[in-house]
């Protein structure tokens, strides 16, 4: 259990804060990569070795982007649940006028319209969209585990690089 | 795996994620694709803010990240091809890694605190300088990964 801490902890840092907008308009992409770099160091001060190497990193990327992408889509489906709006509600307008922008026939761009309609009513009325649920679980586990993953290596590289230099 | 392989896996999935940030152009060529829009949208959604004045605008429509995030991932798939080229590029120093950082993370900080107005070129070419180095990284600790499970 103690070995897989570091990810745990990194994770639902990441989860919480990919959850926060103002946090997330700021950080972008580097809330996962920034995680685990945070695990990797926090794995290395908790182990007896000085040395990391890659595949250790590349694990504890992948656990930290694993563990991000379950307690980051806990928290938006239950807090979609408590408030009955989220990112997709929020942003309607903003989708309809992508779409309006998008070279589809108007036939086409209703079909998709109702489509996202459909899915927002549920969360204003329920607070849950079954699609929603599935998306947002689906896009959380393979972006958070490809960024989580390069994220434990870079962290690597950088710790090595750090090592060597003060080696010479 | 060799580094050739790598280097063109690398460039494939790179190619594929980086379309996707350009998803008006691709319903250009197959419109009922616009079905995905909402997932695909989501997708760019958990790695963007996507703030509809900081998206760059393409034939009519715009990309699905900001200026900075699109300049970040051309600075990933730029490098890619030139390691394609020149296999041999490769960074040992963290300097850049930290310069790239600081100029990024400047530029994020001087924008969001109003101190100079947000120009989404000065935003894509951060975002290219800072993507480019990340890439050369993450290359070199991938080789460093491969050779280690391979010596196993």
């Amino acid at each position: 259990m103690k070995k897989y801490l570091p990810s745990i902890v990194s994770g639902f840092g990441a989860g919480v804060l990919q959850i926060v907008p103002i946090l997330k308009g700021l950080a972008c992409c580097l809330i996962v990569p920034a995680a685990s770099y945070a695990a990797v160091v926090l794995h290395k001060k908790s182990s007896k070795s000085n040395k990391i190497d890659y595949k250790t990193g590349f694990v504890i990327g992948l656990l930290t982007g694993l563990f991000a992408a379950a307690f980051g889509s806990f928290f938006e489906i239950i807090i979609t649940l408590i408030t009955k709006q989220n990112d997709v509600t929020g942003s309607f307008t903003q989708i309809q006028q992508m779409l309006s922008t998008l070279p589809i026939t108007p036939a086409l761009r209703q079909e998709v319209l109702d489509m996202i309609a459909g899915v927002n009513n549920d969360i204003a009325m329920y607070g849950f969209s079954t699609l929603y649920t599935i998306s947002i679980i689906m896009n959380n586990f393979i972006v958070n585990t490809i960024f989580g993953m390069v994220g434990g290596l870079v962290a690597v590289k950088i710790i090595d690089s750090k090592e060597k230099r003060d080696l010479e | 795996m060799n580094r050739r392989r790598i280097d063109w896996l690398l460039f494939l999935l790179i190619t594929i994620w980086y379309c996707g940030i350009f998803f008006n152009l691709i319903l250009l060529i197959y419109p009922p694709l616009v079905y995905t829009f909402p997932l695909v949208n989501l997708l760019y959604s958990l790695v963007c803010h996507q703030n509809p004045e900081k998206l760059i605008t393409i034939y009519s429509g715009h990309t699905l990240v900001c200026a900075r995030c699109t300049g970040i991932y051309s600075g990933v798939l730029l490098m890619s091809l030139i390691s394609l080229i020149e296999p041999k590029i490769n960074i040992e120093s963290r300097k850049l890694f930290y310069i790239s950082v600081i100029i990024l993370l400047f530029d994020v900080l001087m924008t969001t605190f109003k101190i100079y107005d947000y120009s989404k070129l000065v935003a894509f070419t951060t975002g290219i300088f800072f993507g480019g180095v990340m890439f050369l990284y993450f290359r070199s600790a991938l080789y460093k990964l491969f050779i280690i499970t391979e010596a196993h």
